[in-house]
């Protein structure tokens, strides 16, 4: 009896469990919860590679997801859509879509978010949509579930729609005009459309608003007050510690956590002399003063300069003078070539791969140097932030295997530096090959423009429109502790923003030698020493350098005891002798 | 790399430092008890043995005369007391002189070295000496000394009352002090090393060095020994050696009190002062080398103080002063900041404070020598350092042509000249 009962108390486990399996993909809600749900992105666009367009559109997800999977157009395929909660479909670039696409996405069960062209073609899915012939311009963006939640814009131009004939449809984000308003985000069903066909600012502000009502996460509880940071900028060797020092002291006591972006090494341009932190001592204290009172450092390179430019200046991670990546040492003769420069495509792919090797190993060392460098003086870096945002995207891939977390701006291209964006909130774009990205987003103070805090205040209200947007900008503390109170006051006047604690998130930070984890709020280091001070002398020389001032001072510290204490028995023996013979001397 | 070579030179120069930090407390401690130690013995003085004081002198007729009649006002029974003055092949009138003290004086003897036997420097003159010799004590003055006149029972009464005492040495005293500025630094120089090195290293390590003039050794011993070594151009320091060797020790006696004549001129003084380093230098390299052989292992002290004072300290100093001149001129990144002034200021005041206090147990210190001692600093000590540059360089000459040794004698000055 009790065997029987056994067997089906199993068999209703095993049923249950099958049920929910097989139920996972096929019941599926309007719109998509749960962790890390997976995103297939197929794309419409030039040369039908993935430019800095798909990419926006992978920042802008990647904070909801991690798993973010992208398709050309013309390379869909029916076992694509299997396992997928939500297909993004991007027309960024208008295009006839292959049959293959339109069967596939009719098949699709799952939430769909169509974005800019082309949507046409997918036919019954999106017949809900009325297509004008002429465009929309908008300047506005309201958002119909909550009134007060409204964006002014640089006037745009929209694909223009209209969904009043499907009674069932519903816009989430209307762009207006004067009294004129478009639907910018449409919904029917387990359906999305977005009507544009760029994710960049101002869209990707309101895009990001638009995608919590797809992935329906959980807010925060205290989503009513954005997130933010607010980062020290380029802080080198020959920085004045002094004012780093009156920073410090204001951060702590308005109780701030912050970042400071260091560069362990400074170099001048004209006597090409390199600088380290431990050729300032003061710096060196304040930093770690810094660290222990809210501060959490971020590496920003390690000489933030290239060829012969100046530390804090100078790119390092692109060579700006040519527009590329680091491919070449700083004194190399450069060599820009295109595929029509070789015979074949064996001797192409060749080039390619030893330009490749190149950049890993010029970023792999600048990254472990920067890394052990600042751990051997007790500063660790839990995050990194390329030198003005700049880097390749395989420099990202290298990066990742140093830094579990990014700050700053993201360069989308390898053509030009200058394609580079933020994101509203924190992300993990799938370019970052699992790092997790902080966004900077409203700029920094300028020293020639007076009225860049208030700029950078503007900027900070767009990303108020977002649920889970960060209010992150940046400052040079060269610029004196006068401009940076004026900031912190101007910041203040905002709700409550959340100041990120860097120390509070995880993050895990790499080299051979040095491990650099948090955990509950603390920094945990394992460091190889013995491997590190054989790695270079450089790290050894560094603490005994420390214990040996520390030993000279004692020398000087005991030796100036003596000295008192003669003086006291020279006195002592003056005042007996003159007691037992008064004047009494040999000369 | 420089700094690392700084940073070295600096733990050298401070090492010896404070081993004069350490040996002028324990110099100072000795000067509050020798005296009632000497009281003790006085009150109880057993039969003074025999004594023989052997005088080498080469060409020293300046001078015999008043070392001779410092002789005879000696405190000793005269029965007891043989005088053996080594006239070491001199040119001048030395050797009149003796002869017709020798007349008057029964107790007082004169060798005439003549060569083939003499030329052969000081050890070889006292080796000499020593086969005439009849006391069970054998006492050794230079023949510029005056010693006082209870110098010599004092130096036997050491040895009576301390068997484990081989040797026992006393303190000189400056005659010409005041002669000029050179023989005034010699003075300070001299007292505060008798109240550093000798009375610091007696009170601390129960180690004296033998200063080649006013001390007493046990005849025993120099016939155990085999007398002096001829071929060493700094034969005290060496006989020191031996003597610890053998398992005694020598002692430092300040109540036996010599006075004696110091180099009026820096010529004189250059060649005297290379003929001590160029000695040191060459015991240096006699014993560093086999020191597992040495019985007393206190020695080492002395060896391994000698080999700082003669070579590291000055190769410290060398480094360090020219990374400081060098570095006034070319940017060598140094990284030691103001610890190094500290050090700097600290030095000199440690030994400003030092010499101040030997001046004091001695009681010579009044404004005037405490001033010299800024000056000192600034010249003297200076000079010191060409001085072993320039010795360390001839020595190293001499051991690679294999060069004999060769005995400079100093030249002497006429009383009030």
């Amino acid at each position: 009896m009790r065997e029987s009962m056994k067997v089906v108390c199993t068999l209703i486990i095993i049923g249950v469990v099958i049920f929910l399996r097989v139920t996972n993909h096929v019941v599926s809600a309007e719109s998509v919860s749960g962790e890390n749900p997976n995103v297939l992105v197929i794309y419409s666009s030039e040369n039908k590679t993935i430019d800095e367009h798909q990419k926006m559109l992978d920042m802008l997800i990647g904070h909801f997801t991690e798993n973010i999977r992208f398709v050309s157009t013309s390379e869909v395929e029916k076992k694509d859509i299997e396992e997928v909660d939500v297909v993004f479909y991007y027309g960024q670039r208008k295009e006839l879509l292959p049959r293959m696409l339109i069967s596939t996405v009719a098949k699709f069960t799952g939430v769909m978010v169509a974005i800019g062209h082309n949507v046409e073609q997918f036919g019954e899915r999106f017949s809900f949509i009325d297509w004008r012939v002429d465009s929309a311009v908008i300047e506005e963006v309201i958002h119909t579930k909550e009134i007060d939640k409204q964006i002014s814009i640089v006037p745009q131009s929209i694909i223009n729609i209209d969904i009043s004939r499907q009674q069932q449809a519903i816009a989430i984000l209307l762009g207006k005009k004067k009294n004129e308003t478009h639907p910018l985000l449409v919904k029917y069903k387990k359906d999305y459309y977005f009507a544009s066909n760029l994710l960049k600012q101002p869209f990707s502000i309101v895009f990001a608003e638009a995608l919590h009502e797809v992935f329906s996460t959980e807010t925060r509880e205290d989503a009513e007050s954005p997130l933010g940071y607010i980062r020290l900028e380029d802080i080198h060797p020959l920085v004045d510690p002094e004012n780093m020092m009156a920073i410090a002291n204001i951060l702590a006591e308005k109780n701030i956590p912050y970042m400071i972006a260091v560069i362990p090494v400074y170099t001048n341009p004209e006597t090409k002399k390199q600088y380290h932190l431990s050729d300032s001592p003061k710096l060196l204290k304040v930093l770690k003063y810094m660290q222990d009172n809210g501060g959490s450092i971020v590496l920003h390179g390690y000489t933030h300069q290239f060829r012969l430019s100046e530390t804090g200046e100078g790119f390092e991670f692109w060579d700006v003078e040519y527009n590329m990546p680091i491919y070449h040492g700083p004194d190399d003769a450069v060599r820009v070539k295109t595929k029509d420069d070789f015979g074949d495509e064996d001797e192409y792919e060749q080039f390619l791969s030893e330009q490749k090797a190149y950049e890993r190993e010029y970023i792999e060392e600048r990254l472990t140097k920067g890394i052990q460098e600042l751990a051997n003086y007790g500063l660790y870096p839990l995050a990194f932030e390329a030198p003005h945002y700049t880097m390749s995207q395989y420099g990202y891939e290298v990066a990742s295997e140093f830094f579990s977390t990014y700050v700053g701006q993201l360069q989308l291209s390898d053509e030009d530096w200058e394609i580079m964006t933020t994101v509203p909130y924190m992300s993990k774009p799938s370019f970052l090959h699992g790092m997790q990205l902080l966004p900077e987003t409203i700029g920094y103070v300028k020293p020639d423009d007076s009225q860049a805090i208030e700029k950078m205040v503007l900027n900070a209200q767009d990303y108020q429109f977002v649920r889970d947007g960060i209010v992150a900008g940046f400052y040079h503390p060269y610029l004196g502790v006068k401009l940076f109170e004026e900031l912190i006051a101007e910041l203040e006047k905002f709700p409550q923003i959340n100041w990120i604690d860097l120390k509070q998130l995880n993050h895990r930070v790499q080299t051979d030698y040095v491990d650099i984890k948090t955990k509950n709020g603390e920094i945990v280091v394992k460091i190889n020493h013995l491997g590190l001070f054989k790695s270079s002398f450089d790290y050894f020389g560094y603490h005994m350098n420390n214990i040996l001032v520390i030993i000279l001072w004692s020398v000087a510290g005991i030796g100036a005891l003596a000295v008192v204490n003669f003086i006291y028995r020279i006195i002592s023996i003056s005042y007996r002798n003159g007691r037992i013979k008064r004047g009494y001397s040999i000369d | 790399m420089t700094n690392q070579l700084l940073y070295v030179s600096l733990f050298i120069i401070w090492l010896k430092l404070f081993y004069h930090m350490i040996l002028i407390q324990g110099g100072y401690y000795f000067s509050l008890k020798y005296e009632r130690i000497m009281k003790l013995w006085l009150e109880d003085s057993p039969d003074p043995p025999t004594v023989s004081i052997l005088i080498p002198a080469h060409n020293e007729a300046v001078v015999i005369k008043e070392t001779i009649e410092s002789m005879i006002r000696l405190n000793y029974p005269e029965d007891k007391l043989e005088v053996i003055i080594i006239n070491d092949n001199s040119s001048d009138a030395t050797g009149e002189i003796t002869d017709s003290y020798a007349k008057d004086h029964a107790f007082i003897k004169v060798i005439h070295n003549k060569p083939p036997l003499a030329g052969k420097g000081k050890s070889g003159a006292l080796n000499v000496g020593l086969k005439q010799a009849t006391g069970e004590i054998i006492v050794v003055y230079d023949a510029d000394n005056t010693p006082e006149p209870d110098a010599v029972r004092n130096l036997v009464l050491t040895l009576q009352h301390d068997k484990k005492a081989g040797a026992a040495v006393g303190k000189f005293r400056v005659v010409n002090a005041k002669k000029n500025l050179l023989t005034r630094f010699i003075n300070i120089e001299t007292i505060t090393f008798q109240w550093l090195a000798q009375a610091g290293r007696w009170f601390l390590f129960k180690m004296t060095t033998i200063p080649g003039t006013n001390f007493a050794i046990r005849r025993s011993i120099l016939e155990r020994l085999g007398g002096w070594d001829e071929k060493a151009l700094s034969e005290d320091t060496e006989l020191s050696i031996r003597v610890y060797n053998l398992g005694y020790y020598i002692r430092f006696n300040p109540a036996a009190i010599t006075w004696e004549q110091e180099p009026e001129t820096w010529n004189v003084w250059w060649n005297q002062r290379t003929r001590w380093a160029r000695g040191n230098m060459y015991v240096i390299g006699k014993y560093l080398t086999r020191f597992h052989q040495l019985a007393n292992k206190k020695v080492l002290i002395d060896l391994v103080y000698f080999l700082l004072t003669y070579f590291l300290f000055f190769t410290g100093v060398l480094i360090s002063h020219s990374i400081f001149v060098i570095n006034l001129f070319v940017d060598l990144d140094i990284s030691i900041g103001h610890v190094s002034v500290v050090l700097l200021v600290v030095g000199f005041l440690l030994f400003v404070t030092e010499v101040w206090l030997a001046l004091c147990i001695e009681k010579q210190l009044n404004v005037k020598n405490a001033v010299i001692v800024f000056l000192m600093y600034a010249m003297y000590s200076q000079l010191w350092l060409l001085l072993i540059v320039y010795s360390a360089m001839m020595e190293f000459k001499r051991v690679m042509l294999n060069q004999e040794v060769k005995w400079y004698k100093t030249a002497r000055f006429k009383e009030g000249s």
